[in-house]
């Protein structure tokens, strides 16, 4: 591990922070183990009243982008369609990846599509998406957008 | 004079404006408060729930002093 997990615990622990009044607002359930570096976040769709989980793998965070999962809240299933919401703006892929520079599975070399990123730089292509708490707003205005959320992806 | 509390996901700030402040200038009053970047922002209401014209002023959405605002950036797309 190349950041050393102190610093990454507090990293997270201040944006964490930052966004605490809006997890009230919103009804998330948030599950933080400092141990496992693991963020889990529940959060529901306004327009089906669908509920997701994200799960955010934080470990060399902020030097690499959170490593995002999705689980289905009935079976446990992770990385599933059944998980994943379906529209979401093209951030949520059908090859099943959440495709933005702050998902570390969004690079080739972790699986994903992007070989064209340099994930050392992946605060800097979006800096207004570059903390956890801009993340989890960002992914609860997508499963609230009318004009692009077609429910779960796999009923 | 109108008092108003912004959230947005690096913080919740209370903010006082005059009544006449157009809508653009108080999301760049807390894009900077909060430390975003420039770029594309939403400033919505709850209830109702309706995302403010940035070229209205306060006064025109008859904004009680001590509401809620959420500051959003804007969403782009995935790629």
């Amino acid at each position: 591990m190349a950041v050393a997990k102190a610093v990454s615990i507090a990293h997270i622990e201040r944006e964490l922070a930052m966004v605490e009044p809006w997890a009230a607002r919103h009804g998330w359930s948030i599950l933080w183990d400092p141990d496992r570096l693991l963020l889990v976040v529940l959060m529901r769709s306004t327009i089906d009243g669908e509920r997701y989980i994200f799960e955010f793998d934080l470990d060399d965070y902020r030097e690499l982008p959170p490593s995002i999962e999705l689980v289905d809240p009935q079976t446990g299933g992770r990385g599933t369609r059944r998980s994943y919401p379906g529209g979401g703006r093209s951030y949520f892929h059908g090859n099943l990846v959440i495709c933005a520079p702050w998902n570390r599975k969004a690079y080739h070399a972790h699986g994903g599509p992007h070989s064209d990123w340099v994930m050392s730089n992946w605060a800097t292509y979006r800096q207004n998406h570059g903390r956890v708490g801009d993340m989890l707003v960002l992914l609860q205005e997508l499963i609230n957008d009318r004009t692009t959320y077609t429910g779960r992806m796999e009923r | 004079m109108i008092e108003i509390n912004i959230q947005s996901p690096r913080g919740s700030y209370n903010f006082t404006f005059e009544k006449t402040t157009k809508v653009s200038e108080v999301v760049e009053a807390a894009r900077q408060k909060f430390g975003f970047e420039p770029g594309g922002f939403v400033l919505r209401r709850q209830t109702p729930d309706e995302v403010l014209i940035p070229e209205r002023p306060l006064v025109s959405y008859h904004i009680q002093s001590g509401e809620t605002l959420l500051l959003v950036p804007e969403m782009g797309s995935g790629v």
